[in-house]
């Protein structure tokens, strides 16, 4: 195809043309020789319209870790008998990822037989399925008069975002209802077991091997080293990802998979119900399966719109009532925001045994996205939401539940450290 | 980043011969060197149609030659924006530099084979100029681009421009020059208004011969369709029965 610089170049030639005629004046138009001569060799340069060019890409892997790092490398190969003089490569990219380092879009030149590396990192921003490709490619000569683009659709590949979560080393959760078998539970039942808990002065009902003697020789009394168990339980994660959650869903996600990792760590059993215009169900399973299920699920989750609320209750009660046990612990990770949807929560919780609720702040969360934090305006409407915010857990706390509230800028790991120093001082352990 | 400058030959165990490439000179310093020189014959061909021109009007003193010295010497400062781009907007300026000097060259030059050769230096320059700035956003802002970095790239296309750039001068002034000479012979002897005809002529076919050129492919899907309906109209008439 030819670009518009030839347009252009014929219309000098002919506004000249008329110039030199109109004003009579023949050496106006000897300027006309070197624009022709510059028109033959705009038509004797255009590159071919087939363009034998091969090209392949190598992605080491195809699933990757949200915020992972990528290096995507791309091969030309000149195919053709002739030199390309300038080859403009475009490799497309999806939204959901950004660029890190080198470019998707080069310009080379490339001689007969040549091949060449494009070598670029991206960073995969969003969790999903996504696809990388196909490549654009431009062959252009070197006085642009002409150009001829491909698309080469054999470089399309996809690959999987998975999402990101985060270690949790201590759990400040509790159960009403633990089992037999070992778990990262704390029992009340202190003095048998495994885990150091704490010293105390020494009772003549103690063993002697389990005298501390450090804490002896320093106090001059005998102190005993006391050890607690540890139980293992059920687990019922309930995710909202319903439509006013979009903003905070990425969190949530986090936060149940976070959750699902340290809970599957120590054996307990583990279900998950994803609401949305319908419910998913996971049953209770300790196996190592159940998180790769979980990711594979919360790969594709996105927030929907709810129009029949009651249809959505019945489900929820069917789901509840058939596949999980009423004593085992249930936590509920919603933000709060839709009083509909809260109440249906809040009669989930105080229907189970063994219930609370774990609320990343959508205000906090998008109060982040806001420049500029000192315009009353802004700060207005924030409190504003604040207020609302604060209104509607009320309401919820009233009717008996407990209720975490997770501000999203500090990471879900810290959050939860954090919360087991607040229980231990408040003696809840 | 860097070129591959000296080749060594290195004899490995099995007695097969293993030509090795050393580095020497880094791909910047290539590419600065040689977008240097592209700037050298840019400015070198600016002056040349800065200073040439207003030499004819050495001995006249009118109010247009004047003017037409002011806006001449008033378009170096574009030219030189678009050659060194020491502020945005380099391609307006190398169209309006470009617009002047063109309008300059046609109206005040006199002597024959100066109009010719005078214009090929424009194309040139505004060839050469247009190169300069679509290299440089190739490297502006990028550490690397990809296998061998950005400067390799823009390295190993100016190195072919290069070979282009002298086929491409040699042939325009090569055959202006010709072109000219011969002209000055033939066209010379021959009456005004029949050289304009002959123009004219030689023109109107040039432009015939663009226009098949650079048809769109809707133009040429209208053209083919319009050829296949005529050449149905012929089979209809010439095989029909009624015939």
């Amino acid at each position: 195809m030819y670009s518009p610089k030839i347009r252009w170049t014929v219309t000098v030639f002919f506004l000249i043309l008329i110039l030199g005629i109109g004003l009579a004046e023949w050496t106006i138009l000897l300027a006309l020789i070197p624009i022709s001569l510059l028109l033959i060799i705009y038509f004797y340069t255009k590159p071919d319209e087939d363009l034998p060019i091969e090209i392949s890409r190598e992605l080491d892997q195809t699933r990757f870790q949200e915020r992972e790092h990528v290096e995507v490398i791309l091969k030309i190969r000149n195919k053709s008998k002739k030199d390309i003089d300038i080859l403009e490569i475009m490799d497309k990219l999806p939204l959901q990822v950004s660029l890190k380092g080198g470019s998707n879009h080069v310009i080379t030149s490339l001689k007969k037989g040549e091949e060449t590396h494009i070598k670029y990192k991206v960073s995969c921003d969003y969790r999903g399925r996504w696809e990388i490709g196909p490549t654009y490619i431009r062959n252009r000569n070197f006085l642009d008069s002409a150009y001829s683009t491909f698309t080469i659709e054999e470089t399309i590949a996809d690959f999987v975002v998975i999402p990101n979560f985060d270690i949790i080393q201590d759990m400040p959760f509790r159960t009403k209802y633990p089992k037999i078998s070992d778990g990262p539970f704390h029992s009340k039942l202190k003095g048998e077991g495994l885990d150091f808990s704490g010293v105390r002065e020494y009772m003549n009902t103690d063993s002697l091997g389990r005298i501390n003697w450090a804490a002896t020789a320093k106090y001059n009394r005998l102190f005993t080293n006391e050890y607690e168990l540890f139980r293992s339980a059920d687990l019922l994660l309930i995710l909202d990802a319903t439509e006013r959650t979009s903003s905070i869903l990425d969190n949530q996600i986090k936060a149940v998979l976070s959750l699902s990792e340290h809970f599957l760590k120590y054996k307990c059993r583990v279900g998950l119900l994803i609401i949305r215009d319908h419910v998913d169900r996971f049953d209770l399973s300790s196996s190592r399966q159940q998180l790769v299920k979980f990711t594979e699920k919360l790969i594709d989750v996105q927030a929907t719109k709810i129009n029949q609320y009651k249809m959505l209750s019945k489900r929820l009660d069917a789901n509840l009532g058939k596949h999980f046990p009423i004593n085992c612990l249930t936590i509920i990770i919603s933000p709060l925001v839709h009083p509909v949807i809260n109440n249906l929560f809040v009669k989930v919780a105080r229907r189970r045994r063994n219930t609370f609720f774990l609320s990343p702040s959508v205000v906090s969360s998008e109060w982040r996205f806001i420049d500029d934090k000192t315009n009353p305006a802004n700060l207005l409407i924030h409190q504003d939401l604040l207020v609302r915010q604060k209104t509607e857990m009320t309401k919820i706390i009233q009717k008996g539940v407990i209720i975490l509230e997770w501000d999203t800028n500090v990471p879900f790991s810290v959050f939860m450290n954090k919360l087991k120093r607040v229980s231990i001082r408040r003696g809840m352990q | 980043m860097v070129s591959e400058n000296t080749s060594d030959v290195e004899y490995i165990d099995t007695g097969t011969i293993k030509v090795v490439s050393s580095v020497k000179e880094p791909y910047i310093d290539k590419y600065t060197t040689m977008r240097r020189n592209l700037q050298l014959i840019a400015l070198i061909l600016v002056l040349i149609i800065t200073i040439v021109a207003p030499l004819n009007l050495l001995d006249s003193r009118s109010v247009l030659d004047i003017t037409a010295i002011g806006f001449i010497t008033a378009s170096f400062i574009p030219s030189l924006l678009a050659i060194f781009g020491f502020l945005p907007g380099r391609r307006i300026a190398l169209y309006t530099s470009t617009f002047i000097y063109g309008v300059w060259i046609i109206i005040l030059s006199v002597n024959y084979l100066e109009v010719i050769l005078m214009i090929a230096l424009l194309i040139f320059f505004f060839e050469v100029t247009r190169m300069i700035i679509v290299i440089e956003p190739i490297t502006k802002g990028i550490t690397s681009i990809s296998h061998g970095g950005a400067y390799y790239h823009a390295t190993i296309t100016l190195q072919r421009y290069f070979v282009f750039l002298l086929k491409f001068g040699g042939f325009l002034f090569g055959a202006s020059t010709f072109l000219g000479v011969l002209g000055w012979f033939v066209l010379k002897p021959i009456q005004g208004d029949i050289m304009f005809s002959i123009f004219l002529i030689v023109n109107l076919i040039l432009l015939m011969i663009i226009a098949q050129r650079t048809l769109t492919p809707d133009m040429e899907k209208f053209i083919i369709e319009k050829k296949r309906r005529k050449i149905e109209e012929e089979l209809t008439q010439s095989h029909s029965k009624y015939s």
